[in-house]
């Protein structure tokens, strides 16, 4: 790979990231907003192949290569930001290291987990993707979700030994 | 263009489905018991499809692709791999996916209170709660005994604290 294609993968990787952190610090959410991260990702992406080929010397086959290392590399990070937006692990490990060299007693730490919204959150983030249909307390199943919850059981049962959930 | 990119892109889709299919093979053999059903050796056989992969995907592409092709494809693949990997990982564990499959399950009807303490099929979120601190304990992140938890290991100490100090940097403070 040629030095200006390197380059473009650098500078499209620090905008990314630049843009991720000042886009998500000025609004804050509990939401994980997949779609405005991949869209955000796309646009770097797509600025990135742009500003390649229209430097001199591009070579079109460099233009495939800095897009499979940048699909590489979103997706990666995708993971890493994935697991700090949703996970529980991380949210029990955070809560833990706030206790310093103590330890706590698991009814406390369920109970605390318990009264949170974070249950809540999950619901609430199904309602506005319309699987479901919130009315005070109630929660039913829209069409849609229905269809999402019957083919995750399907593909659960051939890639894994269905939804655990834990 | 079509010509220089089209055929790569056919070997990379044709070694991935073949990783795919030798996986779901190896996960039907798993739970026929046939093979080990520990969750460690599902996941090494994964690991090695996608090694064997590789050598698969270079002798396709062959000699009429590139190396910056070649390295593209390499990434390509990479990314099909993770892709497929992260949804193996969410039809197994997903906590949202699970709640939608609870909640089918009692007729497509039922109240938050009844969701929490049914989670994954009757564990309730203790249930959750619980395996995933023994997971976090079987990586050595933390010390559980009994029903006191904690405290961190060294490892669990600096996980914890990246895992704070990023989710502050981009102020996910309701999560998880």
């Amino acid at each position: 790979m040629s030095p200006s294609a390197l380059l473009t993968v650098l500078s499209a990787g620090v905008l990314f990231l630049g843009l991720h952190i000042v886009l998500w610090r000025l609004k804050p959410s509990s939401a994980p907003r997949v779609f405005q991260f991949f869209g955000l990702a796309a646009t770097c992406m797509l600025v990135s192949e742009i500003v390649y080929y229209i430097l001199p010397g591009a070579k079109p086959a460099e233009l495939f290569a800095i897009l499979g290392i940048e699909s590489f590399l979103v997706i990666l990070y995708s993971l890493a930001y994935g697991s700090l937006a949703r996970s529980v692990s991380i949210t029990l490990l955070t809560r833990l290291y706030g206790e310093g060299k103590l330890f706590l007693e698991f009814e406390s730490l369920l109970n605390e987990y318990l009264s949170s919204t974070r249950f809540e959150e999950r619901v609430h983030a199904m309602h506005e993707a319309g699987l479901i249909v919130m009315s005070g307390d109630r929660i039913t199943l829209t069409v849609k979700g229905n269809r999402a919850a019957r083919a995750a059981q399907t593909l659960s049962h051939i890639f894994s030994d269905g939804v655990e959930g834990y | 263009m079509m010509d220089l990119f089209r055929p790569t892109c056919l070997d990379i889709l044709a070694v991935l489905i073949g990783v795919i299919l030798m996986d779901v093979l190896v996960l039907a053999f798993v739970r026929a018991g046939w093979l080990s059903n520990k969750p460690v050796f599902a996941s090494l056989s994964l690991v090695a499809w996608i090694a064997m992969g590789i050598p698969i995907l270079y002798s396709l592409m062959g000699r009429r692709a590139s190396l910056p092709i070649q390295n593209g494809a390499f990434f390509f693949y990479g990314t099909g791999c993770l892709v497929y990997m992260e949804m193996r990982s969410v039809l197994s564990r997903g906590y949202s996916l699970r709640i939608l499959i609870d909640l089918r399950n009692r007729g497509g009807q039922a109240d938050v209170g009844t969701l929490k303490s049914s989670y994954g099929g009757g564990v309730g979120v203790s249930g959750l709660l619980l395996k995933r601190l023994q997971t976090l304990t079987e990586f050595r992140l933390l010390k559980m005994e009994g029903g006191r938890v904690g405290p961190l290991t060294p490892w669990g100490r600096m996980a914890a604290a990246t895992g704070d100090r990023l989710r502050r940097l981009l102020r996910l403070e309701q999560v998880g």
